[in-house]
């Protein structure tokens, strides 16, 4: 729930005007670097693509570089498989085979003497219905945020991921839902973005990229959620469906689009 | 150590116990080895009654009754203010005392039980309004209990305190092997138990979340209290149900012989109590409350988006107690309070506890009182989201029915044996989510869940000999999970693979517990004691927090199928010294404390909206050990004292950090307060507070990786980082404005943290704004210089 936060939040205001903030050293020790995985198999748009970099210590600059000497094979439940091939900094492509709703793919990726394995069942498609601008009036401000509307199957557990993009720019918000709430209901999902100063504008393109995701997926970007907003009192990664010891995860998703453009009489 | 004790000294402890109460059946010979003492064996008598104070009628807690013609013999005054003594039949001189009044002695020729009430006068303490008063000038070294601290309400009254507001908990955390929970935070761990390990009575009634305002000020108003005491190491077999400490808080009963009031005017909020007779003196009500008025100002705002938030809380106190008889007496005491926070007509979260106490004081005999209590107890949150309507509430609620039956009995001045037996029905709803029809979403109910707790205890405080006091007991617990309700069984990956449902009222499980209970004092040289104790207790219920600070939101969960009792073992032993007639105190104490079963989240858990909760939860022991030091002045102009505390707390819970121990969060090397107060002349006084202590443990990133193109901090284990050092000043000043028998009032300064130090509140991590290909870490501040002024008066 994000009332919790909403509550701080308010109280945070309050307490805004005592409170002060600095920049300060705090000596963090270095740590082996262990191997992320990204991966995902989609039901559209190829080449699939696994991407495979390393941590870093904190005070070093964020340069991610890929790790190319990777041998990374994808199978399916149907007999299936192919070996990717290493195309540009630490990103491997497939082309093979299409993903489809149902099967259940498996990753191996094998690093030097190590091996990483994880795999994800392709959920069915939920039909991305529809998406509009809602328009609202909070203390005087107008704020707008994008809804994406889609029927939830009534009796089947489903997940689901949003991506938002702002005249082609992702958001780095983080939307996942699970239907624990709405099971079989026409939803309605907000996806915020931005601030009282910062919004969205008369103008602006928006894009949505709605996923169905498998529940070990879904659990991976909630907890990836608690890790960036450090919203639990002991921080941890998040819990992974990649086993060996990688950060990271691997999907298998149904992806679908919609595009509207915020008319000016808003 | 721990294994020691289990396997060895409870079956020991059990017989020594057994052999006690037999001993004390069939009444020793008291006074046949003192030379001199008359030997009538066969005619004793019972010396009993009430003590009060002469102006109030308020009961007095602690008073000693010595006997001159038999040094070492004595009683002291129950929580209700009674004693009892059982003396051979001849002459006696007794002699009341009780710091801060003037001492009465009465010469009783004891040829029949006799009642003897007294009315002492605290005429004396108006002199000497500074003295700091204990119950009993020598406790400190006499008492048997270790690991005690009587809370002083006059020393609430003078320490500076965060916006003037007095309060019992900001105190507590003064002394050592107490510690705040965060900066301003009125939470509280007990050597090295978390804040749902300690015990919160008000009037008997368990307080489930003793904070406001997300735990800035605590939920009692010092103006309604009577007394207060905290055990931290071995607690009386009278309390149960947490392991770490018992916080027992008396409400005061109301004035039966005046009407009289009180009240305060803060920079936050306003109080007003007034107390008076029903009927002159039987009868006497207290009601007391408080309330906060930032939201009054925001009110005044022409600007709907300011005047239309609220942000306020209220306690409210009320007591009424009615003397029936000699041998009856009646109390009903009662407690309400809920904080509110709304930000428009979008989101709204209330939060509050209401108790209630409906006690019977009544004496079987001249040796024999008797307590009945229906206690009421409830804590409940509600949230309510508006979202363009759109509506969806949360209700949480914990819910207590709980009668105790208590008994003392006092078969002779050198034996006191309580029994009793405690009953609870707990209801826990944990977090419902209802939704309007227009909202999307379905409603999701959760399960409610039923327990019945039970205990029966039996204690001896007995004085082996003038210089020896043994309090030694056990209490049989029992938890019993009810239905109606699905219960689960899980595989080792914490995966549900059973579903059992249970019909309404069906057993199914319980635990059952035995809780040896020790403690024994020797004294010498007058002004020197050594004490020892051991104690197991354990809890049923358990606290989920997920935030580094107490929150309205924070979820209680009873034990379960699965969820076993929390054990927690601790032996302690302690050297005490008094100085200069009592004038100064010197304690030291260590303790080793073993804890089991307790309770932790998974990496990344959601805790909010789980019926199946167990899946989210690992398991596993804790230690704390450590050294406390207190050094303490009680009297003269100046006053106050030193406190260090040495300590380690370590856990070892099932898949978190390799299965290794790890720093606790409350693990805190060293803790050091400083706390003065200085009465500067007959309208000045001043107090000055200083804390200073090593970072507690907390997670910090090690390293730092790319996912979905963002940057995300890597952790390598729990609890390997540490906060700097924390330190603060916190000074205060009172000017007696009038002093007077009808009425007085005085003006009180603070200033909370006086040389502006920024304590890290939080210290968090980010992406440098000007050069994005960089990481920093930032801390937030809280209260730099936050001044108070309050203005408080009595009538």
């Amino acid at each position: 729930m994000d009332c919790k936060k909403l509550s701080l939040l308010t109280l945070v205001a309050c307490f805004a005007l005592i409170s002060c903030e600095q920049i300060i050293d705090v000596d963090l020790n270095s740590a082996a670097p262990k191997y992320v995985i990204e991966g995902a198999i989609t039901d559209s748009n190829k080449p699939h693509q696994i991407k495979i970099t390393q941590t870093k210590d904190f005070d070093e600059k964020d340069d991610f570089k890929g790790v190319d000497n990777a041998e990374v094979f994808i199978s399916d439940d149907k007999g299936n498989s192919e070996f990717f091939i290493h195309a540009d900094s630490g990103v491997y492509h497939g082309n093979d085979f299409s993903g489809v709703s149902g099967s259940t793919y498996t990753l191996t990726v094998d690093i030097e003497d190590e091996t990483f394995t994880a795999s994800s069942k392709m959920p069915d498609p939920v039909e991305f219905r529809e998406l509009n601008v809602e328009v609202i009036s909070i203390l005087g401000n107008t704020i707008m945020f994008p809804n994406a509307l889609f029927p939830d199957p009534e009796g089947i557990d489903n997940y689901y991921r949003h991506i938002l993009f702002v005249n082609k720019e992702k958001s780095n918000s983080i939307f996942v839902s699970s239907d624990d709430l709405f099971d079989g209901n026409y939803v309605e999902r907000t996806l915020p973005y931005g601030d009282f100063e910062n919004g969205l504008n008369p103008g602006d393109t928006i894009l949505v990229e709605m996923q169905s995701i498998d529940k070990n997926i879904y659990e991976y970007f909630s907890s990836l959620l608690k890790t960036i907003n450090r919203s639990a009192a002991s921080p941890a990664n998040p819990t992974t469906n990649i086993s060996g010891g990688a950060l990271g995860y691997f999907s298998a998703h149904t992806v679908q689009t919609r595009s509207v453009v915020i008319d000016n009489e808003n | 150590m721990y294994n020691i004790l289990r396997t060895n000294c409870l079956p020991i402890l059990l017989l020594f116990t057994l052999s006690g109460i037999s001993w004390t059946a069939d009444a020793g010979p008291l006074l046949e080895n003192k030379p001199g003492s008359l030997q009538i064996q066969n005619q004793r008598h019972t010396i009993s009654g009430t003590i009060t104070d002469k102006n109030t009628g308020e009961s007095l807690i602690g008073v000693t009754v010595r006997v001159l013609q038999a040094e070492g013999t004595g009683a002291a005054t129950n929580a209700y203010g009674f004693y009892s003594m059982t003396l051979p039949e001849r002459n006696y001189t007794l002699v009341f005392s009780y710091i801060g009044y003037q001492q009465q002695t009465r010469s009783v020729t004891l040829d029949e039980n006799k009642r003897i009430n007294i009315e002492l006068d605290d005429a004396a303490s108006q002199l000497e309004e500074f003295t700091v008063t204990a119950r009993r000038p020598d406790e400190n070294v006499s008492g048997t209990q270790s690991g005690i601290n009587r809370i002083n309400m006059n020393e609430i009254n003078q320490i500076p305190v965060f916006m003037g507001e007095r309060d019992v908990l900001k105190s507590i955390q003064l002394l050592p092997g107490v510690q705040a929970a965060g900066e301003g935070n009125t939470g509280f761990f007990v050597r090295g138990g978390s804040v749902d390990q300690n015990l919160i009575l008000l009037d008997g009634a368990p307080v489930y979340n003793a904070s406001h305002l997300m735990g800035f000020f605590s939920t009692f108003n010092s103006d309604a209290i009577k007394d207060a005491t905290l055990y931290k190491g071995s607690m009386p077999a009278e309390f149960g149900g947490r392991i770490a400490s018992v916080l027992d808080i008396q409400m005061n009963e109301g004035n039966n012989q005046s009407y009289g009031g009180s009240g305060g005017i803060g920079l936050i909020s306003t109080n007003l109590n007034v107390e008076g007779p029903i009927q002159q003196g039987k009868s006497s009500f207290l009601i007391s409350g408080r309330r906060t008025y930032a939201d009054m100002f925001l009110k005044l705002s022409a600007d709907e988006a300011i005047s239309g938030n609220s942000l306020y809380f209220y306690d409210l106190n009320a007591k009424a107690n009615f003397i029936l008889s000699g041998n009856n007496r009646i109390y009903l005491s009662g407690y309400f309070g809920r904080d509110k926070l709304g930000f428009q007509d979008m989101f709204g979260i209330d939060w509050g506890n209401r108790t209630g106490t409906l006690r019977w004081n009544h004496l079987i005999n001249d040796r024999m009182f008797s307590n009945t209590s229906l206690i009421f107890s409830d804590y409940s949150y509600n949230i309510n989201i508006d979202f363009d309507g759109d509506e969806i509430g949360i209700l949480s609620r914990i819910r207590d029915w709980n009668l105790k039956q208590e008994f003392e009995y006092f078969p002779n001045p050198r034996n006191t044996i309580k029994f009793g037996v405690n009953t609870i029905y707990h209801t826990i709803t944990p977090g419902e989510i209802t939704v309007s029809e227009s909202s999307g979403f379905n409603p999701m109910p959760l399960q409610d869940r039923y327990s019945w707790e039970n205990a029966f205890y039996v204690s001896n405080e007995w004085s082996a000999t003038p210089n020896i006091n043994v309090n030694y007991g056990v209490r049989l617990s029992s938890f019993s999970i009810l239905g109606e309700g699905d219960f689960y069984t899980l595989d080792e990956q914490h995966q549900v693979t059973d579903t059992t449902s249970y019909q309404s009222g069906e057993f199914v499980d319980t635990h059952f517990n035995i809780e040896p209970r020790l403690s024994a004092s020797y004294q010498f040289g007058g002004t020197s004691s050594v004490k020892a104790s051991y104690a197991r207790s354990t809890q049923n219920m358990h606290l989920l927090s997920n935030s580094t600070t107490t929150n309205p939101t924070d979820r209680w969960i009873p034990s379960s199928n699965i969820i076993k009792p929390q054990t927690g073992d601790q032996v302690s032993m302690g050297y005490f010294r008094n100085f200069s007639d009592n004038r100064y105190e010197l304690s030291t104490e260590i303790y080793y404390k073993h804890m089991q079963n307790q309770v932790d989240y998974k990496d990344g858990a959601d805790v909010t909206n789980s019926d199946m909760i167990e899946t989210e939860l690992l398991f596993g022991q804790g230690r704390a050990y450590g050294v406390e030091l207190l050094f303490k002045k009680t009297a003269g102009r100046f006053s106050g004292w030193v406190g260090y505390t040495l300590a380690r707390t370590e856990s070892l819970i099932e898949g978190i950090n390799n299965d290794n121990w790890y720093p606790a969060r409350q693990d805190r090397t060293h803790d050091i307060t400083v706390v003065g107060m200085y009465n500067l002349s007959d309208r000045w006084s001043l107090s000055a507070s200083w804390v200073y202590n090593t970072g507690n443990a907390v997670t910090f990133p090690s390293g730092k990786y790319t996912v979905d193109d963002q940057v995300i901090f890597y952790y390598t284990e729990r609890n390997g980082y540490r906060m700097p050092d924390y330190h603060r000043l916190d000074i205060g000043a009172t000017w007696k404005l009038r002093q007077g028998d009808k009425f007085s009032s005085d003006l009180s300064f603070s200033i909370y943290n006086a040389y502006g130090r920024e304590n890290p509140y939080v210290i968090n991590f980010r992406e440098n704004e000007k050069n994005p290909s960089a990481t920093e870490a930032y801390q937030i501040a809280l209260f730099k210089l936050v001044p108070a002024i309050t203005y408080k008066f009595k009538f």
